[in-house]
């Protein structure tokens, strides 16, 4: 009987130098990727004004992180639009891709959700950079406060900062883990509780399941919130480097 | 939306407390070997940063350059074409209400010329009533006077016959009885008698 | 006068009325057809900061965390690199918790996850920041 942590092993596919092996990680990342990218193209082969049953799910992607970043990243944005727009379908994938037995879930690694937040952190960042040159900085010194306390505040919103690629990256992480290891624990109950106490045990061991039914549909809106939470603070830190205040 | 996201999380504090205190301290102790939680081996962070933004970039190229614009083409042409219908109905509708308007004003106007045409008509057929009634009531006056005349003349011939008659009872009973036959005097008598009666 | 007796104009009047009705029906319908095709900058979720005891908890819990872990890991690197040993620690400890603070300052306000004290509503509207 596998750990409730075993799932969240990494294991080699393809040896690689330089420790970059082909892992089952990153096998679950390029079917998200593929994935991903068939319903999207699938929904639009012989794309009609009227849309298909698949051209509908690629459509109503497309418009909902149209809508988002539209309306919290604001209209200057729009150039950004399929940045935000592969953030949200690899982290949407990579959830729901977990939800499959015996999958990886590689959102559930704080090393993966934290190289996605990095990456969305430097990005807005230099965006901002490059938007409003050494004006920029300005963001870490709140307009209205006594330069005297210059040298308190400065660090401190330094530090704000740059937790945010670790908050975002340590609250997807963790619900994502916390969520399948939950959902391996009660599986494991059922198990359990069969082997130890026989049939009644297996009796008993349905309610664990019973259980477990219902932290699927669970886990699954979590994948999509999660997804959506990533993703919109994705927005809303791009907005804040589009229109300094 | 922020009411569900929150309610939602509860279950997973509770697990994700357990997970965040109890097993980094396991997985440390473990020198992040095997064994411990697999998201603290340092030693796969490397080809899971390497294959994450390989990947991701794959990913953002198929999206920005095949898949993006493929769907928002297909939104353009159907929003194009729906804002072109609306355009449509709109115009239209504003034909329909010229339309409306156009056939009210017709109404109106010939509602008005049949009021003044049934106004003219009734003063017409008022005044040739009162025309009408006008000469009937001048020929019937004119009745009443020849009329008049007539019945004038009647009378008079027949008063003067009424004289006679009693200028000569008055002068054979004077005849006859006193013997005087001057005719003169009765007739003047009988005029003054007459006279006084009238 | 006689435009009144005149009984056509009675039924004109309701077949302009019923003309009429239909006529606003198709305008309200156009007009919802087109309200409904050009979305109205979006439907604003309510969020109100308060709401969510445990969810929130979690936000504040994870933002309070994060600015203790950079301020802890920019101490520990200064005082590697310096030479300093506990000193940059605890003073980036402590700003770390300043900063966590100002975090959770930002949430419980709405000033949304934007680094910098701004005044509530002085751009764009607090209310669609506040989501998890």
């Amino acid at each position: 009987m596998a750990g409730p942590i075993e799932q969240f092993e990494i294991v080699p596919l393809v040896k690689l130098p330089l420790g970059l092996d082909y892992t089952n990680s990153a096998l679950w990342m390029t079917l998200a990727v593929v994935g991903s990218f068939a319903v999207m193209l699938l929904g639009m082969r012989g794309a009609k004004t009227v849309p298909g049953r698949f051209q509908s799910v690629s459509e109503l992607l497309y418009e909902f992180i149209a809508g988002m970043v539209r309306d919290h990243a604001g209209h200057k944005a729009t150039p950004y639009f399929p940045f935000v727009f592969s953030v949200f379908i690899f982290v949407l994938f990579g959830n729901a891709l977990g939800m499959i037995p015996w999958a990886f879930t590689f959102t559930s690694h704080i090393i993966v959700t934290f190289t996605l937040a990095a990456m969305v952190f430097i990005f807005v960042t230099l965006l901002g950079i490059y938007k409003h040159g050494l004006h920029f900085f300005s963001l870490f010194l709140p307009e209205g406060a006594p330069l005297a306390l210059a040298p308190i505040i400065v660090p401190i919103e330094i530090i704000s900062y740059l937790s945010r690629p670790v908050s975002l990256s340590i609250r997807l992480f963790a619900n994502m883990m916390a969520g399948h290891t939950m959902m391996k624990v009660f599986a494991g109950f059922s198990v359990s509780l069969g082997a130890a106490l026989g049939v009644a045990g297996y009796t008993v061991g349905i309610l664990p399941i019973i259980i477990n039914v219902g932290l699927v549909g669970f886990e699954f809106l979590v994948a999509f919130l999660q997804a959506y939470v990533f993703t919109i603070l994705t927005c809303l830190y791009i907005r804040d480097a589009l229109e300094l205040h | 939306m922020t009411e569900h996201l929150k309610a939602f999380f509860r279950p997973h504090f509770a697990v994700l407390m357990v997970a965040l205190l109890a097993l980094p301290g396991q997985a440390f102790a473990e020198g992040g070997e095997e064994g411990g939680l697999p998201q603290l081996n340092t030693h796969t962070y490397g080809t899971q940063i390497f294959w994450g933004l390989v990947l991701f970039v794959v990913l953002y190229l198929l999206m920005s350059r095949v898949a993006l614009p493929r769907v928002g083409e297909v939104l353009e042409e159907r929003s194009k074409r729906i804002t072109g219908d609306l355009e449509r109905a709109q115009q239209l509708r504003a034909e329909t209400e010229a339309l409306v308007v156009y056939y009210e004003e017709g109404l109106a106007k010939a509602r008005a010329h049949a009021g003044q045409v049934i106004s003219g008509v009734n003063h017409e057929l008022s005044a040739a009533t009162n025309h009408r009634l006008d000469e009937v009531g001048k020929a019937l006056a004119k009745k009443i006077e020849t009329a008049e005349k007539r019945i004038a003349k009647a009378q008079a011939e027949a008063m003067g016959e009424v004289r006679n008659v009693a200028v000569d009872v008055a002068a054979t009973v004077l005849d006859k009885l006193v013997g005087i036959s001057d005719r003169e005097q009765v007739t003047s008598a009988v005029d003054r008698v007459m006279g006084e009666r009238a | 006068m006689p435009e009144e007796d005149i009984t056509p104009k009675a039924q004109g009047a309701e077949g302009e009325a019923a003309q009429r009705s239909s006529d606003d029906d198709l305008d309200a319908r156009i007009r919802a057809a087109s309200a409904k095709h050009i979305p109205e900058s979006a439907s604003k979720e309510a969020g109100s900061p308060s709401s969510g005891g445990i969810g929130m908890g979690f936000r504040i819990g994870v933002e309070v965390v994060s600015a203790l872990v950079v301020g802890t890991l920019i101490g520990l690197a200064l005082d590697r690199w310096l030479g300093t040993a506990p000193w940059f620690v605890i003073l980036f400890f402590l700003m770390g918790s300043g900063a966590g603070v100002m975090n959770v300052y930002r949430i419980v306000n709405g000033l949304g996850y934007s680094v910098g004290l701004r005044a509530s509503g002085s751009k764009g509207d607090g209310s669609d920041e506040n989501k998890m």
